[in-house]
């Protein structure tokens, strides 16, 4: 028998050796522990060594062959699909019985080849198409999800919409009274900075007083709705999504639909009253203390008394600034509810899904409050309010 | 039966084709349920079992085809005659779905204070009643979350029964639960039955329960995408001329072997 044995070489040298046998049959003899093998011998050189030997078949020798686990049925699936590339067979009789019984299993089931066409690449226009249809189909679910709204609020008016007032009551004080200390401390936080900006300007011309009107005006016209809403977009927007979402996962939502229970007047509605409700509190409350907390920096780093500070606040702002605060607020807060509420009826119904809800609410509710204020900003522009 | 008075079938199924989007679930499905049985939708995972079962309760719209209570149209009939059907139900979901921000007393009292007029006393005694009848007796306090897989799907159960309804759905009744668990759901399902005269229908592939409480199903088939039979499950294993239909009542023992599995 001629035989030649060429030993493989690489860094995983002990793993098996070629040896070529007569009649183009090349024996591969399997060596060690191949549970142990970081990876997957080279292929490439393999190939080399087989096509340079004219191999035909390929028989194993497993002697010495001490533990095996998956990597060695990825190899000699590699080499099979080598193999009806290459034309050579691989006789898989003398692997380990384990070995064959596996790959037979591998093998069993053909492979379902519509499971794999569904990730087919896309091109630009393909993609550009897709995204187009579903922006247009989240328009429609938005209008879709305004007009339940509105229907909601018409069945409301007329003492027709169903919910438990306990819920109602239980949003109210947590989109209210437990609100209360994040806003109080942005509130303050707001006024300091804002006095302490306009305190080094004004203190150029020696008009420290004006800080007061630059606290008050921006405070109350702009800074006081935005930062409330902000907050409560995180906060409550993200929780209402949250919430919703998981009730859907959970099959909740389907269980209110079955039993003719309308979940946009039991569920959603007491949350965006509830919100419509608080955002102006919230907000005449951020005002204030955000109004005090300039009147800190004016009285301790500027050196103007609290009367004179309060006058000149009181002379700065009026009646229709303040309205100006609580009509942004109540605009605000339909904002985020209904976004917090959408996105959470909409959700799917995977867990990563949930967390998406959370996280597109507050988005598209910032998004939306800027736009918003925008809107705000011409038309009172316009009317010179 | 298909000669008596169609208004006295009280599930019938017209031509009802189901699809996601463009994929098609099942096509052409017809078949009616007699009063007071218990019917078991069953097929392999993915026939569309638990599809067909949102559209018998109206939580998805078909493509095509009707399906009729008692004679009256259920898709995309008008808001008051659905939420007049809708109120003959009573669903038992896949995980229970109680609603977790409530507790047992409250889920079950939801119902009723919604579509009946009791006093609030009489809705708390006849929650109590339904709570005991499931066996929580004393666990009205708690919420769903502080109970087990099992007792969860049985006070999902309580809320189902909460109007006494005409119709029971139950969504894979013995999924997740232990042997004896599902089997005392299944005796509680036949008791129902029995004494109020309840027609059910279970969507299900727990062969034990099939034969132990079914009296007429039907078979999806993936494959297919159709009804491949009905009939009573025990006729079915023995005489069904389908033999994807025989080795699935059988798991696959003494029949060909199919191998969509």
């Amino acid at each position: 028998m001629r035989s030649q044995v060429i030993p493989h070489t690489g860094l995983d040298r002990d793993a098996y050796l070629v040896q070529s046998m007569n009649n183009r049959i090349v024996q591969i003899a399997l060596i060690g522990d191949w549970s142990a093998l970081p990876s997957l011998p080279s292929l490439e050189s393999l190939k080399q060594q087989l096509l340079s030997l004219e191999a035909r078949q390929i028989i194993f020798e497993c002697k010495k062959l001490e533990r095996w686990n998956s990597i060695l049925l990825v190899f000699v699936l590699e080499l099979r699909r080598l193999g009806s590339h290459s034309g050579f067979e691989i006789n898989c009789t003398n692997l380990p019985q384990g070995v064959n019984r596996l790959l037979r299993l591998a093998e069993a089931v053909p492979e379902n080849e519509d499971a794999r066409s569904v990730e087919r690449e896309q091109n630009f226009l393909e993609t550009l198409g897709r995204s187009t249809v579903s922006l247009w189909r989240s328009f429609v679910d938005v209008l879709d999800f305004s007009g339940r709204m509105v229907m909601v609020s018409t069945q409301f008016i007329n003492r027709r919409a169903r919910y438990r007032s306990v819920d109602f009551l239980i949003n109210i004080q947590e989109a209210g009274a437990q609100a209360l200390p994040i806003i109080s401390l942005i509130g303050f936080l707001m006024g300091l900075i804002l006095a302490y900006v306009g305190a080094v300007q004004l203190k150029q011309f020696g008009a420290q007083i004006f800080v007061a009107d630059l606290v008050a005006i921006s405070i109350v016209r702009e800074m006081g709705p935005i930062m409330t809403a902000v907050v409560m977009a995180g906060r409550t927007g993200a929780a209402y999504a949250a919430q919703l979402g998981s009730m859907k996962a959970n099959q909740e939502i389907d269980a209110y639909k079955t039993m003719a229970i309308s979940p946009y007047q039991f569920l959603v509605f007491p949350r965006v009253l509830a919100l419509c409700l608080m955002m102006p509190l919230l907000c005449i409350f951020a005002d204030a203390i955000g109004i005090f907390g300039g009147g800190v920096v004016a009285k301790f780093s500027l050196g103007i008394s609290w009367l004179q500070y309060i006058t000149q606040v009181q002379d700065a702002i009026g009646l229709p600034d303040v309205l100006l605060s609580l009509g942004k607020a109540v605009v605000f807060g339909i904002i985020v509810a209904m976004f917090g509420c959408y996105r959470g009826m909409n959700s799917g119904t995977s867990a990563s899904s949930v967390g998406q809800a959370a996280t597109t609410a507050v988005v598209s509710s910032l998004v939306m409050i800027v736009i918003a204020d925008a809107i705000f900003a011409v038309i009172v522009g316009v009317l010179g309010i | 039966m298909e000669n008596l008075d169609p208004n006295s079938i009280p599930i019938r199924v017209v031509g009802l084709s189901m699809a996601y989007d463009n994929f098609s679930i099942a096509r052409d499905l017809n078949f009616s349920v007699k009063r007071g049985s218990i019917f078991i939708v069953m097929g392999g995972s993915g026939s569309g079992k638990s599809t067909l079962l949102r559209h018998l309760i109206g939580l998805k719209e078909p493509q095509e085809g009707k399906i009729f209570y008692d004679g009256e149209e259920f898709t995309c009939c008008e808001m008051q005659t659905r939420k007049k059907i809708l109120r003959r139900m009573g669903i038992l979901y896949q995980s229970g779905a109680l609603w977790s921000s409530l507790n047992l007393l409250e889920n079950i009292s939801i119902p009723l204070k919604e579509f009946t007029k009791y006093s609030p006393d009489e809705v708390e005694e006849i929650a109590r009643l339904k709570l005991a009848l499931v066996g929580l007796k004393g666990f009205e306090e708690f919420y769903p979350s502080q109970l087990s897989g099992g007792m969860q799907k049985r006070a999902g159960l309580a809320r189902a029964m909460a109007l006494d309804p005409e119709f029971l759905f139950f969504d894979e009744p013995s999924a997740g639960l232990d042997p004896i668990s599902a089997r005392r759901l299944d005796d509680l399902i036949l008791e129902l039955r029995d004494s109020l005269g309840t027609t059910v229908v279970i969507v299900t592939h727990d062969l034990e329960s099939i034969f132990s409480i079914g009296d007429d199903s039907i078979f999806l088939d993936q494959v297919s995408k159709k009804m491949l039979a009905q009939g009573h499950p025990k006729n079915l294993r023995n005489n069904c001329p389908h033999p994807l239909v025989r080795n699935f009542l059988t798991r696959g023992d003494g029949h060909e072997k199919a191998h969509s599995i």
